[in-house]
Formats: structure tokens, C-alpha cells, sequence
């Protein structure tokens, strides 16, 4: 993948006036588990007459490294940039940018390296939900560990959030996940980091939520700031309430977001109603606030926690409707297409997309989609049995770059590691872009033989 | 100028008072639900709002940042997908309008320049949400982009063989 990078070189500019150009190819470590480290690399290329000093590569991931970069490319010259990239919690295709400062660069550049993130876990992206629970309960959630490989167990527990206590089933295999009855009020959301004794992956995170429901309950335990202004002063007001009992805020703060709280009574005298007012700052840095509103409760000594986010833009910048806009383009009057560009549309046949045949001995899995422009690629998966459980073999097949919606794509794969003789259940599973993973196809039964196999029907 | 949002007990509905929009927080329906189709936008005609997207993982640089507010209806399962003119997008579909924070609950940016982005809505809680063109970098970061919403279109198996 190409990437043109333009910068402007101050001495060089101040002399000509122009813009050098400088071309970055972005690396691709492709599928790896989530916690594994992979080497993979970037090229710089100078497309100018000028030499590039002082070159300086700082990965934005603290997890990643940069592993040999020279400090300066020569005039027309190229540099290849090694890094070492940490999946960490990768799911599905993720990038892993890397800033990329020099002498006289008015702007640092970013160079990347891609990365698709695999888990053993069947659905990795599942959240651990308690839903709402009443102060003082202690629920129970049990988790049990579903994965491809049988043998893959549950090894510690690396780190829960405060809210919960959580213990390793005997088997392994499973978890077991009490709600504390002493916890923070509000919407409480963490990880529960646990390490797996798997060759592939040595790591696990799981979100855990909960909303816990006290005597003093705000309007919303997810208040939305909206869009918020550059500039302005953004104020918000968020009520607390409590039912028959008058209670006191002496607390309340924001974390992860600047801005500063005020604590007052609700409007009308209501003595069993407090509100919290909320002046985000309109001076720190733009774009995603995400953070939380901090209030405690006198008396009861308990904090009640509020997700509290939003979008801070700049005054003058208009956020659109999609669906309005979608409704107007739909209403406006559509040029009646002339003759020739009928004609041109009806001769067009799109082509579909050839498999690559790949070489080799061992069952051969064709098979054919359309709409796939949601997926990263596909794998054969193999069992002993219809029921499994299926494994992956082999390597994981890229979806085809140039695949459209409503054309069809062949894909091929081999599965070089069958036994003569043996008998085997095969399916083809799709890995979206997301990181979710789902069977294509039903198992399909065969013999391997030399030179093939023996099918029999799909079951 | 001071503008003032306030949220009220039990709050189904976000009041913004100034703000440039207003959306319920419980749609029965949204584009993905009673509305399709395709707009056409130049990136370029926006300024860099972002500095970075998606859990502050993603830089995306100093380009360009184009935002829409869109309602994603109860039950929604279809997809968003943009394919922009030579340059290389980012594509993401942004928590804010009902919920708290602007974290990527989607996001794509797979192909390079030119080539098309595209995710799934599929089971996300109905409400309102923000969706973000953008570029990771380089140059051209912007260009002319059709942006697409269209019903859930399964991957179709055609054929599988084994031999």
C-alpha cells in the first residue's frame, strides 16, 4: 500500500518555494493473535533533490518498537523502517502508526504498519453485562471459556476491575464472576485481564459492565455531551434524585475531560433533587472526549459514577444530518440517462474473481461468494467429526483487493497437511474486518485418497 | 456565546439548546432502517477536527475531518460504506449523540488510496451516532467521496467443493 507523504522542508521551501514529497509504503503484518509481537517494516522513499536528515521514528503505541532506522535518506534514496508491533487486544484490522520527525519537517508524518487481530476465543468481542443491579446485591455471572483448541486453560487471573471478584473454575475452563455489594454506584465498566495457557495467545481481555442502582440515582449514568465547541463555554446540567429521602452532593469531577463542576439544588425548592452544572473546558485538545463524571453522595459516603462524552469541533464547523442528506439526494430530480450511457451499462459484464490455485498434495476446498465486502478473508477448518470441534489449517486467505458487491469471487485453498487414508469434516469460516468469525459453508465430509479424496454429501 | 444543554430525569430525549442538531435518543427507525442510498461530498471542503480516532489509537493526522449525525434505528443490519477519489480514507461510525463518548464502535480503513470503506451496523443499539470520514495521511488526505448506506446484503456462498 502506498502512501504519499508530502512535507514542507522550511530552509529548502524558503529558498524555492516549493513542497518536497517523500512516499511512505505501509507495512502489513497480516493475521497474528492478539498479544503476539511481529516484526514488519515501512519504507520511506525521498522523492527529492534534497537529503533528508535528522530522521527520527517514535512508535505512538508504547507496546511497539522501532528495531533499526537510519537518520537521514538520501536524495532520491529510500529507508526501510524495522519495527517490532504488539497486537495487544487487536481485533480485526487495526493500524499501528508510527510518527516520523526530521530536520526542518513543518509537520511530523505517520507512517503505519497494519495488523489483523485473531483470539482463541470464539467471541472475543462479548461484553460481561451485569445490566442494572440494586446496591448491595452481589449477582453472579459465569463465564466458560469457548475456544477452537480444547486444550487452551485459564491460568490466572491477571487483573479485574474493582467492582467484581473473580475466581478460576477447576476445570479451567470457566470463570466464576461475583458482583461486589460494596461497590461504586452508577455505570462501572472495566477489563477482566486473564492469562491462558495457549501456544497461541497468552492473554485475554473481557469487558465487564454494570450499572449499580442506589438510593440516589442520577437521569442518566451515560450523558452525552454532544457536540461541544472550540471556544465556547459548553455548559450541561445533569439532575440527581433520590426517592423519599433528601440527600447531599458534597463532590462532584470530572475526569478525562477538562471542565470544571458546580454543585447546586434543582430549581423549585425539590429537596430530594441536586443537579450537577458542567462547563467544559472549550480549550483542550479537539476531537473525542471520553471521560467520567464523579460525584459523591454525603452521608451514604458512596461516589455515583457517569460516563459522560462527546465530539469537541470547532465553532464554525456544521455537523450534517445522513439523513436528510440521504432524503434530499433522494428527492432531487435524476438526469435521464441518454442512449449511449444505456448501451454503455448493458454491455458491461463485470468479470469475477479468479482463484489462485495452490500448489501442492492434500484436499483441495474451492469455493465461491458475493457481498464480501464486509470480510478481511476466509480459512479452512478442519474436524474429526461433523460435530467437531474444528480447528483452522492452514493460513488465513486474504479477500480478494479488487472483489466488488454483486460480483463473484473464487477462492481456493489446500489443506497440505491431511493424512492419506483419513477421514476429515471440513468448513470454511469468514473473518470480517471487525475481527468476528463465522462459518461459511456446513461441514462437508471426505476420505483422503492419493491424488484426492472421496466426498460424500454435504452434512 | 454560551450555549446550554440540559439533561432532565430519566432522559429519553437530549434537548440541545444552540446546538446544531436534535435527535431522539430512542429512534424506531433511522437510515439503515426506512433509508438508503448515496450522497456525494468533498472531503476537502472540511478542516481537521481530529487528532486522532478510536481510543486515541488511531492518528489520523491533520487531514480533513468530515462529520455526520446519523440515526440508527432499532434492529438496523445494514452497512455504511464511502469510496473516495485517490486518496486514502477512514471511515467510522462514532458513540456521541446519545451515549457517552465519541469511541469508534465501528471503523474501517483496509484499502489504500481510492479504495472503498465499508462496515456493518449490525446489532448496535438504536440511537443517534456520528459518522467520521477522514484520512490516516499523506496526499492527497481528501477528494471527492460517494458515501453509501445500504440494507444488509449477506455474504452469499455460491458454490464449495472439495476435491
Amino acid at each position: 500500500m502506498i502512501r504519499r507523504l508530502f512535507f514542507l522542508a522550511c530552509g529548502f521551501a524558503a529558498s524555492t518555494g516549493l513542497v518536497q514529497a517523500m512516499t511512505m509504503e505501509a507495512g502489513d503484518v497480516g493475521p497474528i493473535h492478539q498479544f503476539q509481537t511481529a516484526r514488519s517494516s515501512f519504507t520511506l522513499v525521498n522523492d527529492t533533490d534534497e537529503e533528508v536528515k535528522g530522521l527520527k521514528i517514535t512508535p505512538l503505541r508504547p507496546q511497539d518498537r522501532v528495531l533499526a532506522a537510519p537518520n537521514r535518506i538520501a536524495a532520491r534514496g529510500n529507508v526501510v523502517i524495522d519495527v517490532e508491533v504488539d497486537a495487544q487486544n487487536d481485533l480485526g484490522s487495526r493500524g499501528h502508526t508510527f510518527r516520523i520527525d526530521f530536520d526542518g519537517a513543518a509537520v511530523p508524518l505517520l507512517g503505519r504498519v497494519s495488523v489483523y487481530g485473531l483470539s482463541v476465543l470464539h467471541d472475543p468481542a462479548r461484553v460481561l453485562d451485569f445490566d442494572t443491579v440494586k446496591a448491595g446485591d452481589s449477582p453472579v455471572i459465569d463465564y466458560a471459556l469457548e475456544t477452537d483448541d480444547p486444550a487452551v486453560r485459564i491460568a490466572a487471573i491477571k487483573s479485574a476491575p474493582e467492582f467484581v471478584t473473580v475466581s478460576i473454575n477447576p476445570d479451567k475452563r470457566g470463570l466464576r464472576i461475583r458482583h461486589s455489594d460494596k461497590s461504586t454506584w452508577g455505570k462501572l465498566t472495566g477489563l477482566l485481564k486473564i492469562q491462558l495457557d495457549s501456544s497461541q495467545q497468552k492473554e485475554a481481555w473481557i469487558p465487564i459492565h454494570t450499572e449499580v442502582r442506589g438510593d440516589v440515582l442520577p437521569s442518566t449514568t451515560n450523558f452525552s455531551l454532544g457536540v461541544a465547541r472550540i471556544g465556547q463555554e459548553n455548559e450541561y446540567i445533569l439532575q440527581y434524585r433520590s426517592e423519599g429521602k433528601p440527600f447531599k452532593l458534597d463532590r462532584a469531577t470530572l475526569e478525562g475531560i477538562d471542565g470544571k463542576t458546580t454543585i447546586q439544588n434543582c430549581t423549585g425548592g425539590d429537596k430530594f433533587c441536586q443537579q450537577v452544572r458542567m462547563l467544559i473546558d472549550g480549550n483542550q485538545r479537539s476531537g473525542q472526549l471520553n471521560g467520567i463524571l464523579r460525584t459523591h453522595v454525603a452521608g451514604y459516603d458512596r461516589d455515583i459514577v457517569v460516563l459522560t462524552g462527546g465530539l469537541l469541533v470547532s465553532k464554525d464547523v456544521k455537523i450534517k444530518s445522513l439523513d436528510e442528506a440521504l432524503a434530499a439526494q433522494a428527492d432531487a430530480p435524476k438526469p435521464s440517462p441518454s442512449l449511449n450511457q444505456a448501451l454503455k451499462s448493458m454491455s458491461v459484464t463485470e468479470k469475477p474473481v479468479e482463484a489462485v490455485i495452490p500448489p501442492g498434495n492434500g484436499p483441495l476446498l474451492r469455493w465461491s461468494v458475493d457481498n464480501e465486502n464486509l470480510l478481511y478473508g476466509y480459512a479452512i477448518f478442519r474436524a474429526d467429526s461433523a460435530q467437531g470441534p474444528f480447528q483452522r489449517v492452514g493460513d488465513i486467505v486474504r479477500r480478494s483487493v479488487v472483489s466488488k458487491q454483486g460480483v463473484v469471487s473464487n477462492y481456493a485453498a489446500r489443506d497440505t497437511g491431511a493424512v492419506v487414508g483419513k477421514e476429515y469434516w471440513y468448513r470454511i469460516a469468514m473473518f470480517y474486518s471487525d475481527g468476528k468469525r463465522e462459518f461459511l459453508t456446513e461441514p462437508q465430509h471426505v476420505k483422503v485418497k492419493e491424488g484426492g479424496v472421496e466426498n460424500s454429501a454435504a452434512k | 456565546m454560551n450555549f446550554k444543554k440540559t439533561m432532565v430525569a430519566v432522559a429519553a430525549q437530549l434537548l440541545l439548546v444552540g446546538g446544531a442538531y436534535a435527535q431522539t435518543c430512542t429512534p424506531t427507525a433511522g437510515v439503515l432502517n426506512d433509508g438508503t442510498g448515496t450522497i456525494n461530498v468533498n472531503t476537502c471542503s472540511s478542516t481537521n477536527q481530529l487528532l486522532s480516532a478510536c481510543n486515541g489509537l488511531d492518528a489520523i493526522g491533520a487531514s480533513p475531518d468530515t462529520i455526520y449525525s446519523v440515526q440508527i434505528g432499532a434492529a438496523a443490519t445494514g452497512s455504511i460504506g464511502a469510496t473516495p477519489t485517490g486518496y486514502d480514507l477512514k471511515l467510522a461510525l462514532l458513540q456521541g449523540t446519545c451515549t457517552a463518548g465519541s469511541t469508534c464502535i465501528r471503523d474501517a480503513d483496509n484499502a489504500g488510496a481510492g479504495g472503498a470503506e465499508s462496515f456493518s451496523v449490525a446489532g448496535l443499539p438504536a440511537g443517534g451516532y456520528f459518522v467520521l470520514l477522514t484520512s490516516f495521511g499523506g496526499s492527497p488526505d481528501c477528494g471527492a467521496t460517494s458515501l453509501t448506506v445500504t440494507p444488509l446484503m449477506p455474504v452469499t456462498l455460491q458454490n464449495f467443493s472439495i476435491n
